[in-house]
């Protein structure tokens, strides 16, 4: 049996595992931090002297 | 106070963990991505074929580290649960519950991996074999404890029931270790031994253990980037995040 395809497909495996390993939660941060950005923003404009800083 | 449990203190305290693990982590990738590709070149370029398995012994030069990987995770996982529960330091709650899904990706991986090469190797993707199963056992505990982790709203009683069922699990990790010793499995004993002389040549040893260090670091980075998104979801009101995030956050903003 041709072994080739089996190892191709475990690299990709493996490597696809990887980056959605460091991907996913790089999304995760990125959301969470543009939420809190325009909490922030929200909050300054409504009180510019007393909001968040 | 001793120095050693003044500065576990200090570090332990999620401002300075952030701050540290941010610098921390750029550096685990980096020495991991070329750790990694040194593993690759060696194991797929380097590397002679198998005399029995031919090109497929290629596929453990991945399946082994990762295997690896979701035993020490998952040990790294119980002892930082341990903690928690008994001395409630909430750094290693945050830990313990970033390393788990790090660890089911290796663990899936192992199991994905393994099929591929039993394929052409023992004409079969899977066998329900000890170490298989096991192993397979090992991805539905993590599962678990993520489950448990997101299925409860309170975020600290959350973690110490996730913590509480990672512990529980902790005895699987022995019969996995010695399945293949314990019964009689198509899954082969270990060729690479910590003591005692591993049965494997040096042209193949080498980009095992270079790839077991990568995977080693891979998991570090990972840890540090997951741990710090978690510090900063959970004290999200807290002037720490407020300070860490504020040159981004708001540009225009008065200080």
């Amino acid at each position: 049996m041709n072994a080739l395809p089996f190892v191709i497909g475990a690299y990709v495996i493996f490597l696809l595992g990887l980056l959605l390993d460091v991907l996913l939660p790089w999304m995760r941060h990125r959301r969470v931090r543009a939420g809190w950005q325009a909490r922030a923003r929200r909050e300054n404009a409504r009180n510019p002297a007393g909001g968040v800083k | 106070m001793h120095p050693l449990v003044k500065w576990f203190h200090q570090f332990g305290s999620p401002p300075t963990f952030y701050r540290w693990a941010g610098i921390v982590q750029p550096w685990m990738f980096a020495v991991a991505v070329v750790t990694g590709a040194i593993a690759l070149y060696l194991g797929l370029v380097v590397a002679p074929a198998d005399y029995l398995q031919g090109e497929s012994v290629r596929i453990l030069y991945i399946h082994v580290p990762s295997a690896w990987m979701s035993l020490f995770i998952y040990l790294f996982l119980a002892v930082n649960a341990f903690v928690a529960l008994v001395w409630r330091i909430r750094i290693s709650e945050v830990l313990a519950m970033s390393a788990a899904p790090i660890g089911a990706m290796f663990t899936a991986v192992t199991l994905a991996t393994g099929a591929l090469w039993g394929r052409p190797t023992w004409g079969t993707y899977w066998v329900w074999d000890a170490r298989l199963t096991s192993e397979l056992v090992l991805l539905f505990l993590y599962f678990g404890v993520i489950a448990l982790h997101h299925a409860i709203e309170d975020r600290r009683r959350a973690a110490r029931a996730a913590c509480l069922l990672a512990l529980i699990g902790v005895v699987n990790l022995p019969i996995i270790h010695y399945s293949v010793r314990w019964w009689n499995t198509l899954h082969q004993a270990e060729s690479v031994r910590l003591l005692g002389e591993s049965s494997i040549h040096l042209s193949m040893l080498w980009p095992l253990l270079l790839m077991a260090l990568a995977t080693k670091f891979w998991f570090l980075g990972s840890l540090a980037a997951r741990s710090r998104m978690a510090l900063m979801e959970a004290d999200a009101d807290k002037a720490w995040v407020r300070e860490a995030l504020h040159p981004q956050a708001l540009p225009g903003a008065t200080r």
